[in-house]
């Protein structure tokens, strides 16, 4: 088994429901635990189990990997966190996106378990986007929340709300 | 769980008088059956004798009722230490609906310290049964013990009674074992509720053995005398139904249940054996409605389950009451037919999510935004106030400093705030000294709606009262002990950030409604007759009175301070180099403890006088300060900044650029030339990774020996509006290229002073635009570093025509 010609390195993955993909390793490598797994383990061609991921969600997030297999590695940006982040997302991952709400979470807690960076902001921002401009009787709809206020406790957060700028 | 506190606290009073100290009376009554205790080793009797009380819960009532034992303060991190294993932490729940979060920090804060954690819980509030269900799942998280009480004595007595049995055996409390079989046999049957030991006794007589009792039927069992429907009901329910109740039996029968299962087949097979089960399982054998009322399995995860957990785990959940019946409201609510077992929690996002993503989606959120999404539910409003409350504005007006105090009492919120905000808009001294300068203002000012001449009148007194009440907190010191004092809880705080205004709450938005706002509009602190001196005052704004007050509470965690430009069109008062005239060295020495712990220094500074953009283009003679002074305050800042040793960011950038040099500094220094050194910039930062220089006229000489003295250390390169008075950018780019590692570099429009022997201030604006040189440092595909300039000249133009030249 000498598929280790530059062009066919390929890895397989075993999601949680035991379905085996198989997939090139840099696609896969868009993963940081992926890529540390097998920098540590090194590749013996054994199928790598993602214990929390089911087939469905894995091919998504291999959909996205395959897609953006080219992108630069992140920046380390360690002071993204005080700037104003925006939210655009580019026209594509949008597309990507327009899956229903519980394949949407499951693609952020994928992402966020195998550490794909861009992925899991992709998501973050899919999210935040929802709650964008919305009342927080809409946003409770989107999401379909529970109101467990007690009056008590609205008051007590539109006047907490007075300490925070509008802007 | 309020049974459990008491049946714990009973058994407590009720064991024998092991130490004199003891002052219960129940006690000695049920005495006579004395088990000699079996010699034990004692903790160490390392604590103190008395209870020792965070000054937290000083004025706490249940402090009056703690009698009988002696008490003290101590700066201890949990509410009460009552031993040397034992701490107690007070939670009031009427304060608990209001801050959830707040427990569950003062738990973290043990870190896992103390043996035994005792959650006193004060029941002040009706609806409770919420509110404990939660705090019972977290205190099997978090191995905390809950005591409920519904009195401050009642309280006290708890604690008190911690305290005496602090070093008792575990003997007492110990439930007896019964020893003879017919003993062991009445027990198991008086399991179930309701059923006495006269049903137990005419029970075994009837059937002679468990075996035959439990298989019996109903209506066999129902002919003993004493059994009605009620008791053959329960009775039979006990002895057959599963243990779990039957909506998560049937959804799945999982690994954890094998254990039960067993158990209750041979409760049914092997009658004669059961006292063995009875011994291990049997007061937990649930009825139906003990089963329902049962608190909370402890699951791995509580509040955020995942959706890929064990299916098995979340129906255990489903199994009890409190969670059935909220997962039932949603289901309901969910339109379509997926109402049952296929769909997973993960459609509500507050369900679906772990904690620290939901923090990172809100993060992308809008203030506003931020603030709808609190009202939603009380798990949005938690994971979105740590973005909201991130900074809070100080400033010297009261209605916003009040809003800052809130915010740093907040047991919570204090927590999240990283970054001080100091806000520069001023009420203006000229426009409250007089109605029709301020009404001339506001009548150009588009924001507030003109009124009739009374309102307007109306108006400007409270623009007035406003103003004055700016001057008190400023010259009284409120400002500055306000910040000393916030800044003692808001230990988070990283940041400094200067912002030239307005920056307006909420909160005080009444106050100023239709008034002039602060900073809009021309200034007026530059006539005539205004000295240098007020002048001065009006620029110093009060930010010295924060770095004052860091400095006075010796703060030491703030690491970046970021002085904002002002926006286009500009507003509020810009930050100016006038700031740096200290009236003491007091202010001095402030600003050097301040810099000293600075990483990242993000500077816009005007050194031109505050609001004179029109004066100064028309060459307006103003209050001018002697040039000693200003030089004195060039000095400062430079020794600031060669205080500033652990910067790993500078972005120091004149704003205001001028073409000359003389016109950029001259009215600061008589020698323009030398304003690169006298600034400071010829210092040496040991870790300086990232270097942004802007508005700054230097030789090339400068230039480069600043990025050869740092070229171990930096990375990140970038000259905005720089002018050389003297060699070639091309060198600079070469010496950047060739001979260091950095990258990204980039040039945004710099010139050199001298462009084919003429000045580059006597260029038109159109040739200026031509020599302002603009590029970034690339990489080609070959990994080869290249200069790239995709417009104008490139900087080697004027390379070229030196060399020509020569």
């Amino acid at each position: 088994m000498a598929a280790t010609s530059a062009d066919a390195k390929k890895v397989t993955l075993t999601t949680s429901d035991n379905a085996d993909l198989t997939v090139e390793r840099e696609v896969a490598e868009r993963s940081i635990l992926i890529k540390n797994l097998l920098e540590d383990i090194g590749d013996n061609g054994d199928a790598i189990p993602i214990p929390n991921v089911n087939e469905a969600v894995m091919k998504k997030v291999l959909e996205w990997c395959e897609q953006h297999r080219k992108d630069p590695p992140a920046s380390q940006d360690d002071d993204a966190d005080s700037r104003k982040k925006s939210t655009d997302i580019d026209e594509w991952d949008q597309k990507f996106m327009q899956v229903d709400q519980e394949m949407l979470f499951e693609i952020i807690l994928a992402a966020n378990y195998l550490d794909i960076k861009a992925l899991l902001d992709v998501g973050c921002k899919t999210v935040a986007n929802m709650i964008k401009g919305k009342s927080p009787d809409e946003i409770r709809k989107t999401f379909n929340i529970q109101n467990d206020f007690t009056p008590e406790e609205e008051d007590q957060i539109r006047r907490e709300n007075e300490w925070a700028e509008d802007r | 769980m309020d049974g459990a506190a008491a049946s714990t606290l009973t058994a407590q009073t009720s064991r024998p008088a092991a130490e004199p100290a003891t002052t219960t009376t129940t006690a000695t009554a049920n005495a006579p059956r004395i088990q000699q205790p079996t010699p034990q080793a004692l903790p160490s009797r390392s604590g103190p004798s008395s209870i020792l009380v965070s000054p937290r819960q000083k004025g706490n009532p249940i402090l009056n009722g703690v009698r009988a034992v002696a008490w003290e303060y101590s700066d201890i991190p949990a509410d009460y230490v009552l031993g040397a294993t034992t701490c107690a932490l007070f939670l009031s729940l009427k304060y608990h609906r209001l801050h959830p979060e707040y427990i569950y920090n003062r738990i973290r804060d043990l870190k896992g310290q103390y043996g035994l954690r005792i959650l006193l819980t004060m029941v002040d509030i009706e609806n409770h049964e919420a509110a404990l269900r939660e705090l019972s799942k977290t205190s099997l998280i978090n191995n905390v013990t809950i005591m409920l009480c519904w009195s401050a004595q009642e309280a006290g007595r708890y604690l008190e009674l911690f305290k005496t049995f602090e070093h008792a055996a575990p003997t007492s409390i110990r439930a007896q074992q019964s020893s003879s079989y017919s003993d062991k046999l009445v027990e198991f049957i008086t399991v179930p509720r309701s059923i006495n030991k006269t049903d137990a006794l005419g029970l075994v007589s009837n059937f002679g053995s468990i075996r035959t009792a439990v298989n019996a039927g109903p209506e066999e069992v129902g002919l003993i005398a004493g059994w009605g429907e009620k008791k053959v009901q329960r009775w039979c329910s006990s002895a057959r139904d599963p243990f779990r109740i039957k909506k998560a039996a049937k959804r799945g029968v999982g690994r954890d249940d094998s254990r039960a299962t067993v158990s209750r087949d041979i409760s049914r097979a092997e009658g004669d054996d059961l006292i063995d089960i009875d011994a291990t399982t049997g007061p937990s054998i649930p009825t139906r409605a003990q089963a329902d009322t049962r608190p909370a399995q402890p699951p791995a995860e509580d509040t955020f389950h995942r959706p890929a957990e064990d299916e098995e785990e979340a129906m255990r959940q489903a199994g009890t009451a409190g969670k059935a019946a909220r997962t039932a409201i949603q289901k309901s609510q969910k339109s379509g037919t997926d109402g049952s077992g296929k769909s997973k929690q993960g459609e509500e996002l507050s369900e679906g999510l772990p904690t620290e993503l939901q923090i990172e989606i809100f993060g992308y959120l809008e203030r506003l935004d931020l603030k709808a999404a609190r009202g939603v539910s009380r798990k949005f409003r938690d994971h979105t106030s740590p973005s909201l409350f991130q900074n809070v504005v100080a400033c010297a007006r009261y209605k916003a400093l009040s809003a800052m105090q809130k915010v740093s009492l907040h047991p919570v919120y204090q927590t999240y705030v990283k970054e001080l905000i100091f806000d520069g808009s001023v009420y203006d001294s000229a426009l409250a000294s007089r109605f029709e300068r301020y009404q001339a203002q506001a009548d150009q000012c588009d924001a507030i709606s003109t009124g009739f001449r009374w309102e307007n009148m109306a108006r400007y007194k409270r623009y007035q009262l406003l103003y004055r009440e700016q001057e008190d907190m400023r010259t009284g010191g409120i400002l500055f002990q306000e910040v000393s004092r916030a800044l003692e809880s808001m230990t988070k705080v990283s940041s400094l950030v200067y912002s030239p205004g307005p920056r307006n709450i909420p909160i005080e938005a009444k106050d100023m409604k239709d008034i002039l706002p602060r900073g809009a509009g021309k200034r007026w602190g530059l006539e005539a007759e205004s000295s240098y001196a007020s002048f001065l005052d009006s620029c110093q704004h009060g930010i010295h009175h924060v770095i004052g007050a860091i400095y006075a509470s010796q703060y030491s965690r703030i690491r970046e301070f970021r002085v904002e430009a002002p926006g286009v069109p500009a507003t509020g008062t810009e930050f100016t180099i006038f700031v740096f005239d200290f009236a003491d060295q007091q202010h001095l020495e402030a600003g050097r403890y301040f810099f000293r712990q600075l990483h990242r220094l993000k500077m816009n500074i005007s050194l031109r006088h505050p609001g004179t953009l029109d004066n100064a283009i028309n060459g307006n003679a103003l209050p001018h300060p002697s040039s000693a002074s200003s030089l004195t305050q060039v000095s400062n800042l430079s020794t600031l900044l060669l205080e500033a040793k652990d910067l790993r960011e500078l972005s120091f950038h004149l704003t205001h650029w001028q073409p000359s040099a003389h016109h950029m500094y001259g009215h600061l220094n008589p020698h323009p030339q030398r304003m690169f050194i006298d600034l400071g910039l010829n210092a040496r930062w040991h870790k300086l990774r990232s270097l942004s220089l802007g508005g700054i006229h230097a030789t090339e000489e400068e230039l480069m020996q600043l990025i050869t003295r740092h070229r171990e250390t930096l990375k990140d390169v970038e000259f905005s509006h720089c002018s050389l008075f003297s060699g070639l950018w091309a060198n600079i780019v070469d010496e950047v290229i060739h001979s260091t590692s950095i990258f990204p570099f980039s040039l945004k429009r710099v010139n050199e002073a001298v462009i084919e022997q003429r000045n580059f201030q006597d260029l038109t604006a159109e040739e200026m635009e031509h020599w302002q040189y603009e590029g970034t440092l690339m990489l080609n595909s070959g990994g080869l570093r290249y200069f790239d300039e995709p417009y104008g000249k490139t900087v080697y133009s004027s390379q070229r025509l030196s060399t020509e030249e020569n």
